[in-house]
């Protein structure tokens, strides 16, 4: 893959399991993983300003201080959309939050959990960057 | 036409009744009387008939002789004198020879206007006749304008009853309005140093405000409106109602019992006994706005419900979800039939609870959709 895997969500089960997920389909041997919306923003920050990766991120909407929503408004002021792509997993139903995220440029997918093995196998034939 | 000329003709047109026992006299008179101008003239040698043919032929002036047989002069001067209060003005012109002053006196006494002493001089005769006539002219006019003033008089009293009565009848209707609202309205006056004492408030004050009407006459607004207790806030109140003449505002008074309760006021400004005045109708919310303030905590309670339903709940739901399809890939069921339907039941019942969350989160967001309109 021409991209390197980060996963945010501050549910560790989900972190084991999104892990596992994307190892199994073979998205990503080694993804990053972060509990917090500041632990990713943090990373983000170390790299964003030089010759970086391509990045898919897989965003939790609800966390503690720092959510989603806030790391989507760091990625907003970043302007690297052409480098840093993300997909919304969460287990929000609601239309509002879908409504929101289709504001954010680098959004290109929202998905209610859980996330299926059969979308990330399908998400590998697809060309994302 | 000139006013004397005017006058001139009225007099001509009169009636004149000439009552003389000798022939003579009449047919004299009458002719002094054509002369002048006179043709409404009427005349008999029969006093007895005199009475009748006043009452019959009503003449303005009568000429009347004294000294007749049967029915002298006197008497029939006597019998005028007890029903003129129901006729109009008739002057008598008495014809005597008599120059007895005592014979004078008491014709006139008996309501005699003038006297002309036999015999006649035909210049007098005419002069007199006409300075009488004139007078009854004048006398009848003034009458008909009395009369017509005290028309007027009547009707304008009429009309000024009437606008009593509907004044009265209003007066009711409001005073009813004003005593049986369930509001508390208070009237007082206004101007630059504050608002004066309650000069007036209805029975309703005494739930309201828990003052009675009489306490209330001792008292202002400063006195229960707490909002007064700062001072821009009347200068801002009165500068409203002065520009717009009617003012809504929500404020909180203080009732006797010192307890506090929100209100709905409704000024109005109005012009009394030449001082401006405010009528003050106050509405108690207080119960209002604590069911609303219920309403909108229960709405804050049932959004958080919501929100609990839609992202708490489903959290592990969906894990577990995504657990059971990734043991469904591992091909697990190949192993032990029995085990494959198991996973299929903890699946399908995971659906189930997925989409009764669903159906809540729908239901709260078009909820709140509504409650934003």
């Amino acid at each position: 893959m021409n991209f390197d895997l980060i996963i945010v969500d501050d549910d560790a089960e989900y972190i084991f399991f999104h892990k596992l997920l994307a190892k199994k389909s073979g998205l990503s041997e080694d993804p990053l993983t972060f509990a917090s919306g500041e632990e990713v923003i943090e990373h983000l920050e170390k790299v964003v300003h030089e010759e970086m990766n391509n990045t898919l991120i897989f965003l939790d909407i609800y966390m503690q201080d720092i959510d989603g929503w806030g790391v989507l408004d760091y990625l907003q002021k970043v302007q690297k959309h052409d480098k840093i792509k993300v997909i919304l997993i969460t287990s929000s139903v609601s239309m509002d939050d879908k409504k929101k995220a289709i504001h954010y440029p680098s959004v290109i997918e929202y998905i209610e959990k859980p996330l299926m093995m059969n979308y990330l196998i399908n998400l590998k034939s697809q060309s994302l960057f | 036409m000139s006013e004397k000329k005017r006058i001139k003709e009225a007099i001509l047109s009169h009636k004149i009744l000439i009552v003389d026992d000798q022939l003579p006299n009449i047919i004299l008179l009458e002719n002094i009387l054509n002369l002048t101008g006179f043709n409404d003239i009427l005349s008999t040698t029969e006093s007895t008939t005199a009475l009748d043919k006043i009452e019959q032929h009503k003449p303005d002036i009568l000429l009347l002789d004294l000294m007749m047989p049967e029915v002298t002069g006197f008497d029939i001067l006597a019998e005028l004198e007890k029903t003129s209060d129901s006729r109009d003005f008739m002057p008598v012109l008495v014809l005597t020879a008599d120059t007895n002053p005592r014979s004078k006196e008491k014709a006139l006494k008996l309501g005699a206007s003038d006297f002309l002493t036999k015999p006649f001089d035909i210049s007098e005769v005419s002069l007199r006749i006409q300075n009488l006539l004139t007078t009854k002219f004048l006398m009848d006019e003034l009458k008909n304008q009395n009369d017509h003033l005290e028309d007027q008089v009547k009707i304008r009293t009429e009309q000024l009853l009437l606008a009593k009565e509907e004044a009265e009848k209003n007066e009711k209707k409001y005073r009813l309005l004003f005593d049986a609202n369930l509001d508390d309205i208070n009237l007082f006056y206004i101007d630059e140093s504050g608002p004066s004492n309650f000069i007036e408030s209805n029975p309703a004050s005494e739930s309201v405000l828990g003052y009675t009407r009489e306490e209330l006459l001792h008292l202002s607004v400063k006195d229960i409106d707490t909002g007064m207790e700062d001072s821009a806030y009347f200068q801002e109140k009165l500068q409203k109602l002065l520009e717009k003449g009617s003012l809504e505002f929500e404020t909180i008074i203080r009732k006797k019992s010192g307890e506090l309760r929100n209100m709905e006021v409704k000024a109005n400004l109005f012009e009394l006994e030449g001082k401006t005045a405010v009528l003050n109708i106050y509405r108690d919310i207080t119960e209002r706005i604590k069911f609303i303030d219920a309403i909108l905590r229960q709405n804050r309670a049932f959004k958080e419900i919501a929100w609990i339903q839609s992202h708490v709940v489903r959290a592990p739901l969906a894990r577990m979800m995504g657990v059971i399809h990734l043991l469904t890939d591992m091909e697990l069921e190949s192993k032990d039939p029995e085990l494959s339907k198991f996973t299929k039941m903890i699946l399908d019942s995971a659906f189930e609870l997925d989409q009764i969350i669903r159906e809540i989160s729908e239901k709260t967001s078009e909820a709140q959709k509504n409650q934003n309109l």
